[in-house]
């Protein structure tokens, strides 16, 4: 598609929505995301909040629907299958976190990005390091003899190149939402080349809606296409390195197509009742998800190991003051005294553990949902 | 944006992407040149005084000459596919040079850079070039001292010396002098070794010796094994690149100061006669690693505080190893005695001389006699006084010691008299 006017987003209606036949648009009233879905997904939850309360409404997005679309690879039995591999049975792990609950909530999505082609011609200039082998070498003396053993160290020669491009650079990957970066951090990259048109394809599935314009992403797309071309001209100079690029350039003839993403989404519930996400790419299947402890699981465990460590210790208390009458039984108190102790410093370990895990499962986390 | 001047396209690997470098320092003194004074015509040449091109006939100089550039003159590495360039020598030889100024044919030794046209006198520089742009001189040393000078000293060196004849100075006749430059290999490296042997320490024994049944003391050895480690940098060591010259006679004209390197500039060249390289690289850094090698173990020896040292090993590490191609100014010449030709050379920058010399042995001979002398006289004297009693025997030990050392001194004036000399 060509922009006009890429500045420009549009309140898009249900009655002015050309997105992909039946998709209208919606967004969550508990998080404020907009997405298309049909209206039969109304009651499902929010695959970033996890929350239900999708009312129809117009919303502020690109008018124009997405051109390619990237089909799930994985369906729900591969799903159950991932969940289940997912380490959830850990010793303190919540009682909501198990495949099946898992597999339940799980709702297939699809994620947007921008595709761009652009023509670049300009100057360029750079350092270009050419390698090259020098011969040195290591001399032995031993026996009144002197051996010689070659060696080839590799060394680079930087010389300075400068150029004209005149390209044009097909697929610029760019996000279309701006929590893209999260989703690929947490579920990995996409092969684009399985994309396919969108409109041999009937939508079951929500889409999240794009917030993201051309216009706001040009710089990450120049950026890019600097990238593109400080590539190729490395390779064109048949260097091995290059360094100190620079670029002066006009970009003309900009495409820019939107490609949906396949995604799972699902939740579980930890102690609180909060809702932790986990996420599964809907093509090659890598899954990500916090898996927090059970704090009240650990405190359970904790008073159960307390109470046996204080009845030992009253036993121990009891065995050495009876000692008078039964000799050894002192011996016993004494023994009973000290295994009291270690349970008792024992039980302390599930909370500690849950503590330290519980904070390092936050300080990795990841939530798309903004209303956190 | 503008592409600058000096900057050419390059190949590229991507249709849509031109490349432009900067342009290789071509060398347009590759083809043959000839010098011509713009006056009159006549052939021009390097002028030691002038320090530039002058003509004989008009008088006409031109002094633009580059700065020195000394021992900052950028060194090469031994790059592989220089080394495997290296390996085959020159590459193309021409035998046979066109004259541009007469149209003469004229045939030229394999290893000229520069000539001289028999028919028209014009001169030639940069007769012979090399596939390999590392492997064509780079810089050189201009003559500072001129022909009649080089003469002079030359003239001055044939009168030194007691065991030559007296009359060499004013006899010799001193045919042609001839100023050459000559290729010379110079390389650098930094060497790290480590060693490891057994050294042994004298440490006094005291023993009972049942024989004479009293204490006495002997000499052992403890044997320790030792191991250090030491570096070494090695700057401009010089080796000659022409086979075609006397080495033992060049060699004592080392060293070249290289501080006095210049930039390579055929007008340096004009009128004189230059010989390329004919021992390749190879070769010469073979040479050069063997004189590294032994002062990397001299090194090492010198950490070794005993005389005694039993299964010495040593490892030396090169790194930033370089090279430089240069032409080194030398004159040549030879002289005639008593019917016999000599060699000798100067060495163009300070005026060194070195060559053959003829030998008074009758001289030398009388000398190594004379040294003789005393020891045996105090000899003599001291079988008649040990014949009338006793002290004789000193005498005739003194006598023998000094025949020891007049022996050792006559051996040394016989071998530096007979190196003067020509080997036949």
């Amino acid at each position: 598609m060509k922009i006009t006017d890429p500045e420009e987003f549009v309140i898009v209606s249900a009655s002015s929505n050309k997105w992909c036949g039946e998709l209208i648009p919606a967004f969550c009233s508990h998080c404020n995301q907009s997405f298309f879905m049909k209206p039969g997904l109304l009651d499902q939850s929010c695959p970033f909040c996890f929350e239900k309360g999708f009312e129809f409404h117009p919303i502020l997005t690109f008018l124009e629907k997405p051109e390619l679309i990237l089909p799930f690879r994985i369906n729900l039995e591969k799903v159950e299958g991932i969940f289940n591999q997912f380490p959830v049975n850990f010793w303190i792990n919540p009682k909501d976190l198990n495949p099946a609950n898992l597999m339940s909530r799980a709702s297939f999505n699809y994620w947007i990005m921008w595709l761009m082609d652009a023509q670049v011609d300009g100057f360029w200039k750079a350092e270009m390091g050419f390698d090259y082998k020098v011969k040195s070498s290591v001399e032995s003396f031993r026996n009144q003899t002197w051996d010689s053993i070659d060696e080839i160290d590799v060394k680079t020669r930087w010389e300075s190149r400068i150029g004209e491009v005149h390209r044009l650079y097909q697929n610029i990957n760019l996000p279309a939402l701006d929590q893209h970066g999260k989703l690929i951090q947490m579920i990995g990259d996409f092969d684009l080349k399985y994309a396919a048109p969108i409109s041999d394809v009937d939508l079951q599935e929500m889409v999240v809606a794009p917030d993201l314009n051309p216009q706001k992403v040009w710089d990450q797309a120049k950026a890019q296409l600097d990238k593109a071309v400080e590539n190729e001209c490395e390779h064109a100079s048949d260097a091995q390195h290059i360094r100190g690029f620079s670029i002066s350039a006009e970009y003309s003839n900009q495409n820019w197509t939107l490609l949906l993403l396949p995604y799972i989404a699902s939740y579980y519930l930890n102690d609180t009742g909060e809702k932790i996400p986990v996420y599964i790419n809907g093509q090659t299947g890598q899954i990500h998800g916090s898996r927090f402890a059970s704090t009240r699981k650990a405190l359970i465990l904790a008073g159960i190991g307390g109470i046996i460590a204080f009845l030992l210790f009253i036993s121990g208390i009891l065995a050495i003051t009876l000692g008078s009458i039964l000799p050894p039984l002192p011996i016993i108190g004494v023994l009973l005294i000290a295994i009291s102790l270690i349970t008792g410093i024992l039980s302390v370990l599930p909370i500690i553990w849950s503590m330290i895990h519980n904070q390092q499962e936050k300080e990795t986390a990841i939530y798309l949902s903004r209303k956190r | 944006m503008k592409i600058p001047e000096n900057y050419q396209t390059v190949p590229s690997n991507i249709e849509g992407i031109i490349v432009y470098a900067p342009a290789p320092e071509v060398p347009e003194q590759a083809e043959p040149q000839t010098y011509l004074c713009p006056n009159c015509g006549a052939s021009v040449a390097y002028d030691v005084t002038a320090r530039g091109v002058a003509c004989e006939y008009c008088g006409y100089t031109r002094s633009e000459l580059g700065l020195p550039v000394g021992q900052d003159a950028p060194e090469q590495e031994f790059k592989l596919d220089t080394w495997n360039e290296a390996e085959k020598g020159w590459g193309i030889i021409r035998k046979e040079l066109f004259c541009s100024q007469c149209g003469a044919v004229i045939s030229i030794p394999d290893v000229a850079i520069t000539s001289t046209c028999p028919f028209c006198a014009s001169n030639q520089v940069n007769i012979r070039t090399s596939t390999q742009a590392d492997l064509r001189p780079k810089f050189l040393m201009p003559f500072q001292i001129n022909p009649e000078n080089a003469k002079n000293l030359s003239k001055s060196w044939l009168g030194k010396g007691w065991y030559h004849p007296k009359e060499l100075s004013t006899r010799a006749f001193i045919d042609r002098i001839v100023g050459i430059y000559l290729p010379f290999w110079t390389f650098d490296s930094n060497i790290h070794a480590s060693w490891k042997a057994e050294v042994g320490y004298e440490r006094q024994k005291k023993y009972f010796d049942s024989g004479s049944r009293e204490w006495k003391t002997r000499v052992e050895i403890d044997w320790r094994w030792e191991s250090n480690r030491t570096e070494l940098s090695v700057d401009d060591l010089t080796i000659i690149g022409s086979s075609h010259t006397n080495k033992k006679i060049l060699e004592k004209l080392l060293p070249f100061d290289m501080k006095n390197l210049v930039n390579y500039d055929t007008v340096y060249l004009a009128g004189w006669q230059a010989h390329s390289f004919d021992i390749v690289l190879p070769d010469a850094w073979n040479d050069a690693k063997n004189s590294m090698r032994a002062s990397a173990k001299e090194a090492c020896n010198a950490q070794i505080k005993s005389p005694r040292v039993r299964n010495f090993s040593m490892v030396a590490d090169f790194s930033e190893e370089k090279w430089r191609y240069v032409l080194l100014p030398v004159f040549m010449s030879s002289y005639r005695y008593e019917e016999k030709i000599y060699q000798l050379m100067v060495n163009g920058i300070s005026g060194t001389v070195s060559g053959h010399k003829p030998v008074d042995w009758p001289k030398v001979w009388m000398v190594i006699a004379l040294l003789f002398i005393p020891g045996l006289l105090i000899g003599l004297a001291g079988i008649p006084l040990t014949l009338l009693g006793g002290i004789g025997v000193f005498p005739i030990l003194l006598g023998f010691s000094l025949m020891i050392i007049a022996a050792v001194i006559g051996f040394g004036i016989y071998q530096q008299a007979a190196e003067s000399e020509p080997e036949s």
